[in-house]
């Protein structure tokens, strides 16, 4: 079962929860003995009446009466009471005095209701306890909407339109129009098909320039995996390899990263410094050839999100005048760019048996934290020493969400073929055509909040292959809307600081981001679908 | 997807205001003059017969089910829930409590993802929660008709077509 089949169950699944939990009421069985039935009228009206609990009196002819108060008379034949008398509809016949003839009753009931305990309280306090932990969510999504709400263009496949099912996040790092950039992601999507549907959404209070998009299409043989590398080389690999030994301070994190799956390794900052950095050793065995590559599947966390979020908070109602800058000031396009830096890359590096040193191979970055990046490190023939090879990825804490870390076996370099929308359906947004995202120009797809596109591609024919393994390239960028509430946390100085790698200031976001941290991390990232039940 | 769970929410809500029918509450069980509500498992029928218990004698339940009297044979019935109270006595508070909470998911954003089927889950599980006898496994076929409209049988000269 691949991703997206696994992901489609998984909604299946819930789907069916939820259509359980909105049906299903939950039930408490009872004993009956609560209530008792006296067809002898002599052996009750004779016992002591105020060792009766309540008093229900069913008529031969059908009515029923219910009394609050209950006597014999001196003739014994007649019961005398306050209460209510009902005919066999249940509609009031009577209500106050009441004279109810013996020989005219035919059950007499009574009810212990102080055996049927409420649960009032029980109810009242579980749903407190659910009302505070939405109300902690609220605040969280309030404070920091783009958290809750995405970010970026996010891009589906095969039908699926779920935010947690995005294969691809475009351009998360062009937040101005001189920081335009194209983006290439793989998106883990093979097909046999000769068309393929791609949907794009802005799921963000943000506007999306979308300037070209095309997929890039890559034939295969079924067990043959493909992967770009950072620098948008494509290579023809093997099967995976897992490593036999990955740890992170002597912490065994294999079960975390040896799939493509749900379970990811990830870490907290450091309260004190969000730079503080973090080793993820691995040991693969068995290794038969020279020519290998290192895929990694990965994804930020919230924490450049919560940066980006505040730097624009900061900047209060002169949000304007410094993207104008940055437009213009290429200082100040370069500092903006200073926050990323500290935090640093994922940084690769193989272990040199013969010079016992660790050999710098290459870094990776992405941003965003919605979508998974899939990309291969080629070693570049690197020496292994009895079929073994050590690996060190050494990363910031808190920063990145790893998925896998698997060597394969690089077969050969590989080139793709490069398609375009061949028709464009507009579920949401503005009329463009296909013509606006064709080419890099200055003709933009403009996408707003709430709209939606669809693309339509004509794959080639397959020839000897058996599926195309597909991969998007976007280029543009996008402009955060800024919201009223932001503009009171103005402080141009504390922005000056933060880009300008000021120790005390960034002490003070490693603070604020941990005291948010949990609540951001672990409420949604670590909400695995197979934990909501 | 949004539009999914705006429905979904929609529906939560509009579920979650609205009580058992026919279920009253446990302070309330004093004033119930009727027959409790019964659902039967019937052998093969598709569909359980439900209504209001109107007459249990040795070998067949009444059930006034929208003015009409369904007679159902001992041996025909698989099962039989018979529905005695709601477990508390403000449904009315709490179900629009619950309501609130599960609306509070559309605040969630993607968040809402997680957060709404876990509020459903819990709020569902809050609301509709309600007292029950269920037939045979704890109570007998001889102790139903204590839960009947007329406990002691219809009268004879009572027309059932008049039963409402």
């Amino acid at each position: 079962m691949n991703l997206l089949q696994k992901n489609q169950t998984i909604s299946a699944l819930i789907v069916l929860l939820l259509t359980i939990a909105v049906y299903s009421c939950r039930k408490y069985y009872i004993d009956h003995g609560f209530r008792e039935t006296y067809t002898n009228v002599n052996e009750v009206i004779h016992k002591d009446s105020t060792k009766m609990p309540f008093f229900k009196v069913h008529f031969k002819n059908g009515n029923v009466s219910l009394l609050d108060t209950w006597s014999l008379n001196n003739g014994k034949d007649t019961i005398t009471g306050n209460g209510t008398l009902y005919d066999f509809n249940r509609n009031t016949l009577h209500t106050g005095e009441l004279h109810l003839t013996i020989n005219d009753i035919a059950i007499i009931e009574t009810n212990e209701y102080s055996k049927i305990l409420t649960k009032d309280n029980d109810k009242i306090a579980a749903l407190s306890i659910l009302t505070g932990a939405n109300a902690i969510l609220n605040v969280v999504c309030i404070t920091n909407p783009k958290a809750c709400f995405g970010s970026c263009p996010t891009f589906y496949v095969d039908g699926q339109t779920l935010l947690h099912n995005a294969q691809a996040e475009g351009f998360s790092s062009s937040i101005s129009p001189s920081l335009e950039r194209q983006d290439l992601d793989a998106l883990q999507y093979a097909t046999s098909s000769d068309e393929f549907l791609l949907i794009m959404k802005n799921e963000a209070f943000e506007t999306h320039m979308i300037n070209e998009l095309y997929i890039q299409a890559v034939p295969k043989n079924k067990n043959d995996h493909v992967f770009q590398d950072k620098h948008g080389s494509f290579y023809q690999c093997g099967n995976l390899l897992n490593a036999s030994l990955a740890t992170v301070n002597n912490t065994n994190i294999a079960s975390r990263i040896n799939t493509i799956d749900e379970a990811e390794y990830f870490s907290l900052t450091d309260p004190n410094k969000l730079e503080t950095k973090e080793e993820i050793i691995l040991e693969y065995q068995g290794l038969s050839t020279n020519n290998y590559g290192l895929v990694i599947n990965f994804r930020q966390t919230l924490l450049t999100t919560f940066l980006l979020y505040n730097g624009i908070s900061y900047m209060g109602d002169e949000v304007g005048d410094y993207f104008s800058k940055i437009e213009t000031n290429e200082f100040i396009k370069q500092k903006l760019s200073n926050p990323f830096k500290r935090l640093g890359k994922i940084k690769l590096s193989v272990w040199n048996e013969e010079l016992k040193i660790w050999q710098f191979i290459e870094e990776l970055y992405e941003t965003g934290p919605i979508a998974k990046n899939l990309v291969i490190a080629p070693l570049n023939n690197i020496n292994q020493t009895n079929n073994k090879i050590k690996i060190k990825i050494e990363m910031t804490k808190g920063l990145w969400r790893i998925d896998l870390l698997a060597l394969t076996t690089i077969k050969s370099e590989t080139e793709p073929y490069t398609i375009y929308p061949n028709t464009l359906d507009i579920v949401n947004g503005n009329a463009y055509t296909i013509s606006d995202i064709a080419k890099d120009d200055h003709y933009y797809l403009i996408s707003f909040p709430g709209n939606e596109f669809r693309f339509k591609f004509k794959l080639p024919e397959l020839n000897n292959k058996d599926e195309f393994e597909l991969f998007l390239s976007s280029k543009g960028y996008y402009l955060e809307w800024i919201r009223k509430s932001w503009l009171k946390d103005k402080n141009l100085s504390k922005l000056k600081k933060m880009l300008l790698n000021d120790d005390k200031t960034w002490n003070e976001l490693a603070q604020e981001f941990k005291a948010m941290e949990d609540g951001m991390e672990s409420v949604f990232w670590n909400s695995k679908f197979t934990n909501i039940q | 997807m949004k539009n999914y769970i705006i429905l979904l929410c929609t529906a939560s809500f509009l579920l979650a205001c609205s009580s058992p029918k026919h279920v009253t509450t446990p302070q309330n069980l004093k004033y119930k003059v009727n027959g409790f509500y019964a659902k039967a498992d019937v052998n093969g029928s598709h569909k359980d017969v439900s209504g209001e218990i109107i007459e249990v004698s040795k070998n067949e339940i009444k059930l006034l089910q929208e003015g009409t009297l369904q007679p159902l044979q001992k041996d025909m019935i698989q099962s039989c829930v018979i529905s005695v109270s709601l477990t508390v006595n403000n449904p009315k508070k709490i179900n629009t409590w619950a309501s609130l909470v599960n609306i509070a998911s559309l605040g969630h954003g993607v968040f809402g993802i997680i957060s709404l089927p876990i509020n459903l889950g819990v709020t569902a599980s809050i609301t509709n929660s309600k007292y029950d006898l269920k037939y045979p496994d704890n109570i007998s076929w001889d102790e139903i008709y204590k839960f009947a409209r007329f406990p002691q049988g219809i009268p004879n000269d009572l027309d059932t077509k008049k039963l409402q």
